[in-house]
């Protein structure tokens, strides 16, 4: 009897114990997130996306191609913005809504502390308001209403589909996506290309070394001559005048290094850049122009673009966008192509006050109160945090410590991109590419387009502020005195609406057309800037070989062809190594170091996966830089995103003042690089380049099978087929398009953001070798239809 | 509570299949709402059972139909590659039930 007691005590006690430890975190958030058949981390293993779907703006249908991409066509342009805003709803949810989490600073409410800094970081700057304020400069606007019937599309697929893996993995559903969502997307993308703190890193440098080592180490323009704009292209470029590159002028206090590195967790990567080309008609094969686009971005899976072709009647678009954007951004239309690169323009700026306690300045004689608010942040499974975030006349503060620095950026402002974008769509020929354009306010792009007709056309968008002191337009390369009134721009409004009255007019930018070949790679867009447009440019490694190539392609007898552009966007030459290499051997004349790098004889400089000269050069590059800057860097406290540009470490000389200061010459440093780059390749086991360049392209949440599979790939950061393993980040899209023919592309993964979908990585391979696919409709039935008549 | 109709479907193994094919059918139901339905699902089958031991071999039974349930539901929409690939994922939603349905039929030891 006792036995049968203990017996039955036993198992109450395991079933109460179990069913109540299940009913408590975390393992109540396991169960409910995995059971098998009620998880919610399965339900697109379970059920996939379905129709019909009942649309309020009319029929459409959507219809995928072998790749996962969606030909939509519909009754009207509403109807078939609501089907594009359905199709990312189904097919790129999570990341949509994480990306909205980032920008408004709300990542903390479900993924806990550990995005606390995030949160705060973009409240501070507070996008969400910068994105309030582009909407209410959108809404009325013909893009309005395209906009408002996409976001009803991704709320109604948010309702009726099952959600996608994320979701059950954080145990969390999606909230209402609104318009302020989607114009967030461009405050993330603009943010991304040029929200720089550049000016900040250069202040602290130019307070930790002297005079000469800032000259010698960070130039403020890199001797190439491969501007994007040249000689021969200028016939369009209105009235240009040689401009002043005065050295900037003292900053008013030493900028804390330790401040500048919390920033510049907020940056976006190295290696933000990318490549398009254009290439007149007189030049090809087919007598119509050519345009390719690769623009390099951080690469995560899913991709950050989706690829969609749209068909609403009057024209057809087939490019890509950004999820939780309804409008094509890079693509082709009926009439031409156009592509984008990060022009690189200064469109930020900081000041720092003299202050009256801790919440009032001086500005212009008077003294001003900050505006402040408190914000709260939410914190999963902690406690909710309150922050205070104050605002200047110029802008958001960024720090409150020892210095108060504030921050104007075109971007906080309204802001008519969207509309820009979407009459790009609409776009018929190069004067309405032009006229369009003028709407494009941020981000600051060079802007290729090439039409069927045979026009092409080169043009930098964005606005661009005219800061001036005194009345006098100034350089926005140093820290302003923001009490004193430098600096400032005219017709700025924060979390306002903008006349941009003091900024570059559209007509006094840099403009080409009917170019014979021009090539974009970041670098310097003119050598005679009417305005100052920039503090500094990428490295010039891409723009020199990519002037090189289409140039002897230009020049040789043969006409040009797509192939020969899709094989300039597999180039992996590297001009790094072309300058470095042959003082590497010389160095190690004689020593027990020859025989290792005879790896160099005749190699072409190429960064091939399966070249033991590339492996052996990039292992020499990382210890060179190591060599020449950490220890200096480090006694200075400032970290290794304060080191030289490529570019810098490529040229510089045997006889600069850098090798004096380090008491070493450039041939010992090289020897030194060269012993550290022997034993990390032994250490490591290493024999091509392909084991030290691998694609690791992982997903936001770090989880293995999530990501893409890992792979060796070729290139680098300094080669057109770009791959930066820091990062990672590299070509998010590549494009080729005659604009009267087919055009080729190809994503870093795949076009659904659904794990379990088959289209979630099917691009991967052919991406990461350089292969492409035909930017063709999709044909057969639809997958998925939108009746519009029900109430019928 | 054995002396009545419980007793006579242990006691008939014909009763006792068609009701054990039921309660299961049940019980996948159950589970395809909340996690807690696997445990019901247990609960529901054990207690038929014979016997605590055999309470709990059946238990585990209904912990592999329902695994078996689902992958199912995975071939059938065309993503069980997907689904075998998901890492650890996976391999807790094959232990969840594997683990909460011989929990439920524990009910059968309570008698």
């Amino acid at each position: 009897m006792v036995g049968e007691y203990t017996r039955r005590a036993v198992a109450a006690a395991l079933l109460g114990t179990g069913v109540g430890a299940g009913l408590l975190n975390p393992a109540n958030t396991y169960l409910d997130g995995f059971a098998p058949l009620s998880g919610d981390a399965w339900a697109r293993a379970r059920d996939r996306p379905s129709g019909p779907v009942d649309s309020p703006y009319g029929d459409a249908a959507v219809t995928y191609d072998e790749f996962g991409v969606p030909s939509i066509t519909g009754d009207d342009e509403r109807s078939v913005y609501y089907a594009v805003g359905y199709v990312h709803g189904v097919d790129r949810l999570f990341q949509m809504d994480l990306f909205r989490r980032r920008m408004r600073g709300t990542l903390s409410a479900v993924l806990g502390d550990r995005t606390l800094e995030s949160d705060r970081f973009h409240r501070r700057i507070d996008f969400t308001r910068a994105a309030e304020a582009t909407w209410d400069r959108v809404a009325d606007t013909v893009a309005g209403p395209h906009v408002e019937a996409y976001v009803e599309g991704v709320n109604d697929a948010r309702r009726a589909q099952p959600t996608p893996i994320e979701f059950g993995l954080v145990d969390y559903s999606p909230g209402r996506w609104t318009p302020v969502d989607t114009m967030l997307m461009e405050k993330q993308i603009s943010w991304g290309l040029t929200g720089s703190f550049r000016t900040l890193r250069q202040a602290a440098r130019r307070a930790a070394f002297e005079d000469t080592v800032v000259e010698e180490l960070f130039p403020a323009r890199f001797d190439h001559d491969v501007p994007i704009v040249q000689d021969r292209h200028r016939e369009d470029t209105p009235d240009d005048r040689r401009t002043r590159h005065d050295p900037p002028a003292r900053d008013r206090a030493p900028v804390d290094p330790a401040t500048v590195a919390t920033l510049s967790r907020f940056e976006w990567p190295d290696g933000v850049g990318s490549n398009s080309w254009l290439v007149g008609g007189e030049h090809t094969a087919s007598g119509d122009p050519l345009l390719a686009n690769d623009p390099h971005l951080p690469l995560s899976a899913p991709p950050v673009w989706y690829e969609q072709r749209l068909d609403p009647g009057p024209y057809t678009v087939h490019g890509v966008t950004f999820p939780g954007v309804p409008f094509v951004v890079i693509g082709r239309n009926d009439a031409g192509a156009w592509g984008f690169t990060n022009a690189g323009a200064d469109v930020i700026d900081f000041y720092e006050y003299d202050t009256v306690g801790e919440d009032r300045y001086r500005y212009r004689g008077d003294t001003r109160s900050f505006q402040t608010r408190t914000e709260t942040i939410e914190v999963a499974d902690g406690d909710d945090e309150t922050m205070t975030v104050r605002e200047s006349v110029h802008g958001p503060l960024l720090t409150r410590e020892d210095r108060t620095v504030a921050m104007a950026w075109t971007g906080l402002t309204g802001t008519a991109t969207t509309v820009a974008v979407y009459e790009y769509a609409r776009s018929d020929g190069v004067d309405d590419i032009l006229a369009a354009t003028r709407d494009f306010d941020e981000p600051t792009q060079n802007l290729v387009y090439a039409s069927g007709d045979g026009d092409t056309l080169y043009c930098v968008t964005g606005k661009i502020p005219i800061r001036r002191t005194d009345g006098d337009p100034v350089p926005g390369n140093r820290v302003f005195d923001g009490s004193r009134g430098e600096g400032e721009w005219r017709g700025f409004t924060p979390y306002g609406q903008s006349s941009w009255a003091g900024f570059i007019p559209f007509d006094e930018k840099p403009r080409a057309r009917d170019v014979d070949v021009l090539g974009t790679a970041n670098q310097r867009i003119t050598d005679t800037p009417r305005h100052y447009l920039a503090e500094g440019y990428s490295d010039g490694f891409r723009a020199i070989r990519l002037d090189d190539r289409l140039k002897a392609l230009r020049d040789r007898d043969a006409p040009i062809t797509p192939a020969a552009m899709r094989d300039l966007q597999r180039d992996v030459y590297d001009e790094r190594a072309a300058r470095l290499v042959p003082a590497i051997q010389p160095a190690v004349a004689g020593t027990d170091h020859a025989s290792w790098a005879a790896a160099f004889d005749g190699w072409d400089f190429h960064m091939r996966a399966d070249s033991v000269a590339a492996l052996r050069f990039a292992l020499v590059w990382a210890a060179y830089r190591e060599s020449l800057y950490a220890e200096a860097f480090a006694a200075a406290d400032l970290d290794d995103a304060h080191w030289p540009a490529d570019w810098v470490t490529a040229t510089l000389p045997a006889d600069a003042t850098w090798f004096d200061r380090l008491g070493r010459s450039r041939a010992a440093v090289i020897r030194d690089a060269v012993a550290t780059a022997r034993t990390r390749e032994r250490e490591a086991g290493y024999e091509t380049y392909g084991d030290l360049n691998v694609a690791d392209v992982d997903h936001p949440f770090g989880l293995g099978f999530l990501g893409y599979p890992e792979r060796p790939i070729a290139g680098s950061p300094a080669t057109l087929f770009n791959y930066h393993r820091d990062g990672p980040a590299g070509s998010s899209w590549r494009m080729v398009v005659p604009p009267n023919g087919t055009a080729d592309g190809i994503l870093p993964g795949g076009n659904a953001g659904d794990y379990f979908d088959r289209h979630y990585r099917d691009q991967f391979g052919l991406w990461l070798t350089g292969q492409y696919r035909s930017l063709t409709p999709a044909g057969g039935d639809p997958d998925l239809r939108f009746r519009g008549d029900t109430d019928e | 509570m054995s002396d009545g109709w419980l007793a006579t479907i242990r006691g008939d193994p014909g009763r006792r299949r068609i009701a054990v094919l039921a309660v299961l059918a049940f019980g996948i139901g159950l589970a395809s709402l909340h996690w807690l339905g696997i445990v019901a699902a247990g609960a529901a089958v054990g207690i038929l059972a014979p016997s605590t031991r055999r309470a709990l071999a059946w238990g585990v039974g209904v912990g592999v139909v329902i695994v078996a349930t689902f992958l199912l539901q995975a071939v059938a929409v065309g993503t069980l590659d997907r689904v075998l690939g998901a890492g650890q994922p996976i391999l807790v939603a094959v232990i969840i039930p594997l683990v909460a349905a011989p929990l439920g039929a524990l009910v059968r030891a309570l008698e």
